[in-house]
């Protein structure tokens, strides 16, 4: 595995340099999220221009909210975005080149892509998010800037971790589109509105069974001093225990899926 | 010597959804919780030994993907032993793929959106080869396979047949003990099948390469392999050289009579009588029951004979004859 890790930042550069031979898509998809973020805050903004504020959540709270995910997404997106492809290469059979080369098959299945597209995301997270800063007029201490940092690493491994158990059950069932586009719906919004706008069943699913809820409300909670929607406090300190728990799940799932890989006819 | 691969009573089992039928059988299929075993590979045995070149032969779903699958490591067999350079595939797969070289034909182990030369490049750093191989490797394939002509093209814009000669480059390029070759020539012209058979020549000369090939090309066989393994349902129903297996399959040769006048019924021991239109006259003979020397000696002596000629079948009728399963493999007498 380590051995395998040297080679990732070579995948990465071919990766980077396929991507480059189609210029105009890249341009294109950049200018595109970009417009995409500003909708959603848009539409964010109306509504609170509506009701003032949302569950007692005033309008750069919110973009904090939206903020803080699409910081951890980011990443996320560039790096690690298709794995919601997994169950193509498996059903495909390109998963079988994975394995006849002397290099760990996570390693080489991760290095296959990169998706530029969230670098529109950084770009506009890091100013959105900077933006609400000085507008809720915050002065964080260094360990509060700690905690942030952490929760936005936290909130980084939960998407990979719930987008590697999904992909990963592709190994049984050939297919993981259903469940990936259950979980995306339920993440976008849970991401652009505090949880508290929805009703109890939602926030104990989004908290203990898809807990998305710990990749940024509930860190966010714990800095901007407010009670959240289960009314447990400090719960956002769990973030990375979270994270762990599901990454350790993700590894499992993988493991086991792998050793029972039945590969695809011709 | 101990041989290079072995396997023995190795089986292959998948277990697949049961298929309903009759009314809304696609949901019943959808909702059910069945299973069925179907056997891929039963209960095979074959060993090779370094250097050796063999056929690996069959109808499309007779297992021979499977097995090259249990050879390489990608599958799990369910039962018998696999053993390839004395590694146990399954569980020492990236130990063994240092070693070994795949090519799978219908689809390329290569980047495809950058120059063959790039592919070449990470090839080396993932396989560890000392630069000296890989550019000695390089010259060689240059030589071989004209690599240069288009190493710096993108392997999307490769005719199959340039792909299929980087793919092989690929699977050499770090010297392996074995080259598997998973229907290689798919979809390759005719001058570029060629190539690969010179070049697999040159290559067993040169390095010894232990290969395995399957395809579905009788020429590549005969041109290629000394030896050939048929498979069918899962099971091995020849193993030998391919001049011998013509006998062993098809041991029924035509002998061709052409007379100088019309002759009438005509009556020979040992032969079937196939046509017969008073000037020419096919038979039928078991070449383990008579030889074609005594039936053209038998007839010379009783008609008028002007020409005879003996047909052998085609091994590629042969192969054509398992695959439609029309084959009647003979009884041993």
């Amino acid at each position: 595995m380590l051995d395998s890790l040297r080679l990732y930042p070579k995948f990465i550069e071919i990766a980077i340099r396929s991507r480059m031979q189609y210029r105009s898509d890249f341009l294109v998809g950049i200018f595109g999220v970009i417009i995409l973020n500003f909708v959603n805050l848009s539409l964010i903004s109306i509504l609170i221009g509506r009701f003032q504020a949302l569950a007692g959540w005033r309008f750069w709270e919110i973009v904090m909210l939206y903020a803080m995910w699409l910081l951890s997404h980011s990443v996320y997106a560039v790096f690690f975005w298709h794995l919601v492809l997994l169950d193509e290469d498996i059903l495909h059979g390109r998963f079988d080149q994975y394995l006849v080369r002397p290099c760990n098959p996570l390693i080489q299945f991760l290095g296959r892509e990169i998706n530029y597209m969230g670098v529109a995301d950084i770009i506009f997270a890091t100013t959105a998010f900077s933006l609400a800063y000085s507008n809720l007029d915050l002065r964080w201490l260094f360990s509060q800037w700690a905690f942030f940092a952490l929760a936005l690493l936290a909130g980084l491994v939960i998407e990979i971790s719930i987008s590697w158990i999904i992909g990963s059950i592709s190994f049984w069932t050939g297919r993981s589109r259903a469940l990936f586009s259950i979980s995306i719906r339920f993440s976008v919004l849970s991401q652009q509105y505090p949880i508290d706008i929805f009703g109890y069943w939602y926030r104990v699913f989004v908290t203990g069974f898809l807990p998305i809820a710990f990749m940024n409300y509930y860190p966010l909670t714990i800095l901007l001093g407010k009670q959240n929607a289960l009314e447990i406090p400090r719960l956002g300190l769990f973030s990375p225990l979270v994270a762990l728990v599901l990454l350790l799940i993700g590894w499992l799932v993988w493991k086991k899926g792998l050793a029972g890989y039945t590969s695809s006819g011709n | 010597m101990t041989p290079i691969i072995q396997v023995q009573s190795l089986t292959k089992q998948f277990r697949v959804p049961v298929r309903h039928k009759g009314r809304f059988s696609a949901i019943r299929t959808l909702f059910s919780l069945e299973r069925e075993a179907k056997t891929a590979v039963d209960n095979i045995s074959f060993t090779i030994q370094k250097g050796d070149m063999v056929g690996y032969v069959g109808p499309n779903g007779a297992g021979k993907s499977t097995t090259i699958k249990m050879l390489t490591g990608i599958l799990l067999p369910t039962s018998g032993r696999v053993e390839v350079l004395e590694f146990t595939p399954h569980q020492q797969r990236q130990q063994l793929a240092r070693r070994i070289g795949v090519v799978f034909g219908q689809k390329t182990q290569l980047w495809w959106d950058v120059p063959v030369i790039e592919s070449l490049r990470l090839l080396k750093e993932i396989y560890k080869i000392p630069a000296a191989t890989y550019n000695a490797n390089l010259e060689l394939f240059n030589d071989l396979l004209d690599l240069h002509e288009f190493q710096h093209t993108p392997v999307r814009q490769l005719s199959l047949g340039q792909r299929m000669r980087s793919d092989l480059a690929a699977a050499l390029l770090h010297n392996p003990d074995i080259l598997l070759l998973d229907e290689p020539t798919i979809g390759v012209d005719v001058v570029a099948k060629e190539h690969f058979r010179n070049f697999m020549h040159q290559l067993n000369r040169e390095r010894q390469v232990t290969v395995l090939l399957t395809t579905h090309d009788m020429t590549d066989i005969e041109k290629v392999c000394e030896r050939m393994i048929i498979i069918d349902h899962g099971r091995i129903i020849y193993d030998g050289l391919v001049a011998s297996m013509k006998e062993q399959l098809a041991p029924h040769r035509t002998l061709v009579v052409d007379f100088t006048q019309t002759v009438g019924a005509i009556e020979l021991d040992h032969t079937e009588l196939v046509t017969h239109d008073g000037h020419q006259a096919r038979f039928r003979f078991d070449r383990r029951q008579i030889s074609a020397s005594q039936l053209i000696t038998e007839l010379a002596a009783r008609y008028p004979v002007k020409d005879i000629s003996v047909e052998d079948p085609e091994i590629e009728a042969i192969v054509r004859e398992i695959y439609e399963g029309t084959l009647q493999t003979p009884k041993e007498t």
